[in-house]
């Protein structure tokens, strides 16, 4: 069976949560500091630049010099060899190829110039060397320039040294073999060699103050060709491709081009002041011998022992760095798989189906109740790395709306859907499906998240409720119309008892007293005193009448809730008193202001029976107290009407406020016993609470509560 | 002072408190004819019946069977010859209602009858002397209709 889409609502947007994704690490990993310094401050390319600019620069001064005759320029120190004009043109050479390899990498143009100028070097350090072995000078310079060897000199002025020669053999071959494939290690080597015969040169020339025979061996290289060779060399090894070690790592952004960058100089400096004091000390006798050689080996030794531990020190620094971060990785990583298994937990024992998938809606991973959800509305069991879509397609209609889902949440959007559905059995379930996106911890989406939760209980008690609730409605809708002819009814009732009960008194007792009047020579005195009882009892239940119409107003009436003066009103009731009663002796006292919330005609009818209640249990005494006040008790305010009459026993308390019910004989006081319930219904319909208190013969208290005023001076 | 000797319209339909009331009106010394109606319609047909007395007061209950005694008092006011006629309704109920209604609709007076005879007596014949003998009746021929 396949199963249907019994109907469809849609609540787009109904949530937007943040997109699924890993949390935010707790600190973004700071970078590694190390103590070790030497930024590299120009790059490879800069190095390179400088380099041939300089090379350009020695060449074109030194042409210049020859072309000026100009000692100085030639020589750069008067006095010692110039440096030969071919030579400077292949300097020239050198560093038009050396910018052509640093600005356009690769081109063909280039590669042919590159050729051309490893050719070329090579072309003019072959030929000067062919002078030197065949004995006879190629004349090169001398064709350049006219120049012709000065006489008397052991060497021809103005001709490229024999070693000078070799070099840009060594770096043409270098130049030409550059880019080709396997030969870096090989042009290094050429390089660094040639490097070593300028360096050679120039330590030579800088102890030649010391004596040193060395330079005359051949033909010297001249001091601006050594530094030639110097800013080639470099030029060169910073501009081979990445493949070149040395470069790689001199130049690197590793510890190890940082510690090169730092131990470079001093290890090159160093053996070359060792050398230089050495050759001093040699030529002015200090140390001759044996002596100075065992010094210079322990010097150097020292130094560069110094050296070394110097860098191991700072290695060991990096090294205690790197530890302590490898120490809080592994405590990160730690509490990330605690983080991790905490989730997974949460995942597969939720109760809601859940699904993560790619961006190709391929199933990453899923829970125990996604299975459950699938095979209970689809049929096949989901695995791993299956398309969901293909996994739909089992029922057509789940396929119709998943797609449009799955790639609305793909859009980055988060919603919420909620789907009537039968499910395989036929039994028809209420599905709430949440969509998402997920994110990589750069936000950018990488699949979804769908959730699914039956809500089918939750709807029917839902529904239930609302049922429930309608036939709640309708049930007070009918009791308050039962209630409201009720009242009606209770009104004509009262009506009649109002009019037609007292009648037949009337009559009882209008005609008790014409027979009195008429008839009383044939009453004896018996006769007149059953006439005259009959007259009281009329009367009284025409009170007893007059007092229930009292007491089923108070209940009925429809309040006209206002601030009223309690204060005021208990004057008026008590002067009202002293007016029909003025013989008695009653001290009266009155708290000011005592003011409430309450309909003015039922509070009047309060006050007026515990007044008069007051003042009728009061007529014993000659000297009677009556006072009307209030106190705050329990955070409530209780306003009293308190006696020092007759009292009662507490015992009674109960009966006090029920109809009818009366403490006291109708020969010590009369009443009817129904003023203290018609306060009790006035206090109970204003929400608030009766209290009495009495001893026998000592007096009573009558306390109730009414609603608080509202403020005094509020505008409205 | 002369008192109205003009007859008095009881409209009661209760024999007993028609006795009484006569007898109250006897004790209270008021001696004028007294005429009584049993119910609304017959307190109409006695004051708007063509050569009907002219009344000098109106003592009107308000239970009454077939007009009840507001519709007798409306009638009165709205006819011409009996508008200005004083009227005091004499009835048992005290509801707040029935004063206010019987107020609005221009009653002179409202009174109710007590159960105690001593008191129905003195209230009737205070109401004979404030209305038969102090109160200055209106003109009678403001009672008339024009021929």
């Amino acid at each position: 069976m396949v199963p249907s889409l019994v109907s469809e609502e849609t609540d787009v947007n109904a949530l937007s949560p943040p997109p699924i994704g890993l949390p935010p690490s707790r600190e973004v990993a700071r970078p590694l500091a190390l103590p070790l310094g030497g930024d590299l401050a120009l790059g490879r390319a800069g190095i390179a630049c400088a380099a041939a600019a300089g090379l350009q620069a020695l060449g074109g001064v030194v042409v210049l010099g020859w072309a000026l005759d100009s000692a100085l320029m030639t020589r750069l120190v008067p006095g010692l060899p110039p440096m030969a004009p071919s030579t400077a043109i292949a300097f020239i050479l050198a560093g038009v190829a050396l910018c052509a390899q640093t600005h356009a990498g690769g081109r063909r143009a280039t590669a042919w110039l590159l050729d051309g100028a490893a050719l070329g070097l090579m072309a003019i350090g072959g030929v000067a060397f062919a002078g030197y072995l065949l004995g006879r000078d190629a004349g090169l310079d001398r064709m350049l320039f006219g120049l012709a060897g000065a006489p008397g000199g052991p060497f021809i002025p103005a001709r490229m040294a024999p070693a000078t020669a070799a070099n840009f053999w060594l770096l043409g071959a270098a130049i030409g073999l550059r880019g080709r494939a396997l030969a870096h290690p090989l042009v290094d080597a050429l390089v660094v060699l040639a490097a070593t015969v300028s360096l050679v040169t120039l330590l030579s020339y800088g102890y030649v103050v010391a004596g040193s025979d060395l330079l005359y061996w051949l033909d010297p290289v001249a001091l601006p060709t050594a530094l030639g060779f110097l800013l080639l060399a470099v030029g060169l090894l910073a501009t081979h491709p990445p493949g070149c070690k040395l470069m790689q790592v001199s130049l690197g952004d590793g510890v190890g081009g940082r510690a090169f960058r730092r131990l470079a100089p001093s290890v090159m400096l160093v053996p070359a002041l060792i050398g230089w004091g050495r050759t001093y000390t040699y030529e002015g006798g200090v140390l001759a011998g044996h002596h100075g050689v065992a010094l210079t080996a322990a010097l150097t030794t020292l130094l560069l022992i110094t050296i070394v531990w110097w860098t191991s020190a700072q290695l060991d620094e990096v090294d205690e760095v790197r530890r302590e971060r490898d120490a809080e990785l592994v405590k990160r990583d730690a509490e990330l798989r605690g983080v991790r298994a905490v989730l997974d937990t949460v995942f597969a024992r939720a109760a809601e189906a859940i699904a993560v998938l790619d961006s190709s809606h391929r199933i990453l991973g899923f829970n125990a109740a996604f299975v459950a959800a699938v095979e209970r509305f689809i049929g096949p069991t989901p695995v791993i790395g299956a398309s969901l879509v293909d996994l739909a397609a089992a029922a057509p209609e789940t396929l119709k709306y998943a797609v449009p889902s799955l790639e609305r949440a793909l859009a980055g959007e988060s919603f919420l859907v909620v789907r009537h559905l039968t499910d395989l059995s036929g039994e028809a379930a209420v599905i709430e499906l949440t969509y998402g996106p997920t994110v990589d911890p750069d936000g950018t989406i990488i699949g979804t998240v769908q959730i699914i939760r039956d809500v089918t209980e939750r709807v029917r008690a839902e529904e239930a409720l609302q049922r429930l609730n309608a036939e709640l409605e309708r049930r007070v809708e009918e009791r308050t119309a039962s209630l409201t002819a009720a009242t009606r009814e209770m009104e004509t009732f009262t009506y009649s008892v109002s009019h037609d009960l007292r009648q037949p008194l009337r009559a009882l007792d209008g005609f008790s007293q014409a027979l009195l009047e008429d008839y009383a020579p044939a009453l004896d005195a018996t006769g007149k005193d059953y006439l005259a009882r009959l007259r009281a009892a009329a009367q009284k239940m025409g009170a007893l009448i007059d007092a229930l119409l009292v007491l089923s107003r108070a209940t009925r009436t429809e309040m006209d809730i206002q601030r009223l003066d309690l204060s005021a009103m208990g004057a008026e009731l008590v002067a009202e008193h002293r007016r029909i009663d003025p013989e008695r002796q009653v001290a009266v006292r009155i708290a000011p202001d005592l003011a409430a919330n309450g309909d003015p005609r039922l509070v009047r009818a309060l006050l007026q029976n515990l007044i008069a209640n007051a003042w009728k249990y009061t007529s014993h005494r000659p000297d009677a107290h009556i006072e009307l006040g209030a106190t705050v008790r329990d955070g409530e305010r209780w306003f009293f009407v308190r006696d020092d009459g007759a009292g009662f026993d507490m015992a009674y308390v109960d009966k006090l406020f029920k109809p009818f019910q009366r403490l006291h004989g109708a020969d010590e006081f009369t009443g009817l016993g129904i003023g203290l319930a018609t306060v009790q219904r006035i206090v109970a319909r204003h929400g608030g609470a009766v209290r009495a208190e009495g001893v026998p013969g000592q007096g009573a208290t009558f306390w109730f509560t009414l609603p608080a005023p509202e403020p005094q001076g509020d505008p409205s | 002072m002369t008192t109205n000797q003009a007859p008095l319209l009881l409209v009661e339909d209760n024999d007993d408190d028609v006795l009484l009331t006569r007898r109250a009106l006897e004790k209270g010394r008021i001696l004028n004819e007294l005429v009584v109606a049993r119910d609304g319609v017959e307190a109409i047909e006695r004051l708007h019946a063509p050569g009907a007395p002219t009344f000098g007061l109106v003592l009107l209950d308000l239970k009454l069977p077939r007009l009840d005694g507001f519709e007798v008092l409306e009638r009165i006011r709205r006819e011409p010859r009996t508008r200005l006629l004083p009227v005091v309704i004499l009835t048992s109920s005290k509801e707040e209602e029935d004063i206010v209604r019987g107020y609005a609709l221009g009653t002179n007076s409202y009174v109710r009858k007590p159960v105690d005879f001593d008191q129905f007596v003195e209230a009737v014949r205070q109401l004979g002397l404030y209305w038969l003998v102090l109160n200055e009746a209106p003109p009678t021929t403001h009672f008339r209709t024009t021929p």
